[in-house]
């Protein structure tokens, strides 16, 4: 701290880019991968913004504003689904490749090793749900006791 | 000094980690958390008030953002505030200094150093959830009051750093309260 602004505590240490890059980056086992490789395959993941993410995510259902902060995370994955019910065949698929496209542009952005593409992101298949999820939750988008990833994407709560 | 602790880091490297942040009005009389031996910090200064008067105007989770916005403006209402922090945090942090893109490596902890120092620094929305803010009326206002009581241009209040703005506005506004107008006595003083 400069001297406008007192001491450090003794033993102290001031955190470095390195440091916070290194905890902002993790290793995510892949398990299609991996069985049908039959060994550990794992990638490289890192933090990425939010204001990244929010310029990615289509607007939640019409009417979702007024859920409330309150809803429990398991109610709003059913009323999106209730909403989605109430779309044709082609609006439900556009909004479905809207969602899908979100994961590998998570992946585009937030995958260290293998860089990736959104396009080249397809080839994880059904590991591109787990690694854009350790993304998020690293990024603070989602807490860290989510685990299940969701087929669409929910209205965060306020 | 002031130090928030940022539970999320901490876990990550193993160590305490703290935002030390040099508080609004620093007494020494508040018990505060003094960090142990090896813990790591993220070193803080204040802005200006120039620059605190450019944030959005509408905070997420805010009245305003839960009565007055449909679904596409709470995404872009999102949008708007998440790139403000990483630019708020940007200009404060001393240490490390870290570029707005390069915020994300403070992880979940981000919001939360974000908060705490708009907290510390008595920064807070206003009832409707916005928060006053260049060209709003309060802070027209603010900048009016200021500039004929202490007879200083806006140019120079704002660029005061942000606590020092702040407190000579509450100064001058308790002082207001305190004093009644010219002309006025109080039944009191009229007995006197």
């Amino acid at each position: 701290m400069s001297q406008r602004n007192g001491h450090l505590p003794a033993g102290a240490i001031i955190l470095t880019l390195d440091l916070l890059e290194e905890a902002t980056t993790s290793y995510v086992a892949l398990p299609e991968v991996s069985r049908k490789l039959g060994q550990d395959v794992r990638v490289k993941v890192r933090a990425i913004r939010k204001v990244d993410y929010f310029a990615m995510v289509p607007a939640g259902p019409p009417g979702s504003e007024v859920w409330g902060r309150e809803m429990p995370p398991e109610e709003r994955i059913q009323r999106t689904r209730e909403w989605l019910d109430t779309l044709s065949p082609a609006d439900r698929a556009e909004r479905q490749r809207q969602i899908t496209a979100v994961t590998y542009q998570v992946l585009a952005i937030g995958l260290v090793e293998p860089a990736v593409t959104a396009e080249t992101a397809r080839r994880f298949a059904d590991d591109a749900d787990i690694i854009a999820l350790e993304i998020l939750r690293l990024s603070g988008l989602i807490p860290d006791e989510v685990v299940e990833a969701p087929t669409e994407a929910v209205p965060a709560p306020a | 000094m002031e130090y928030l602790p940022l539970p999320w880091l901490s876990r990550r490297l193993d160590r305490p980690i703290y935002a030390a942040i040099k508080p609004f009005l620093d007494d020494g009389q508040r018990p505060g958390i003094v960090p142990a031996s090896g813990a790591g910090l993220l070193l803080t200064r204040w802005p200006s008030a120039r620059f605190m008067a450019q944030m959005p105007a509408a905070v997420p989770g805010g009245p305003c953002y839960d009565t007055d916005l449909d679904a596409r403006g709470r995404r872009d209402t999102n949008a708007a505030w998440e790139g403000w922090v990483d630019v708020f945090l940007s200009h404060v942090l001393s240490r490390p200094i870290l570029r707005p893109e390069q915020v994300r490596v403070l992880g979940p902890d981000r919001d939360r150093l974000a908060l705490g120092l708009l907290r510390a620094w008595c920064w807070v929305p206003e009832e409707d959830g916005t928060f006053a803010r260049l060209p709003s009326a309060a802070f027209q206002d603010a900048l009016r009051l200021l500039g004929a009581k202490t007879r200083r241009l806006p140019s120079e209040l704002l660029s005061l750093p942000f606590p020092a703005f702040i407190l000579d506005f509450r100064i001058l506004m308790n002082k207001q309260r305190a004093e009644p107008p010219e002309g006025v006595l109080s039944p009191e003083m009229i007995e006197a």
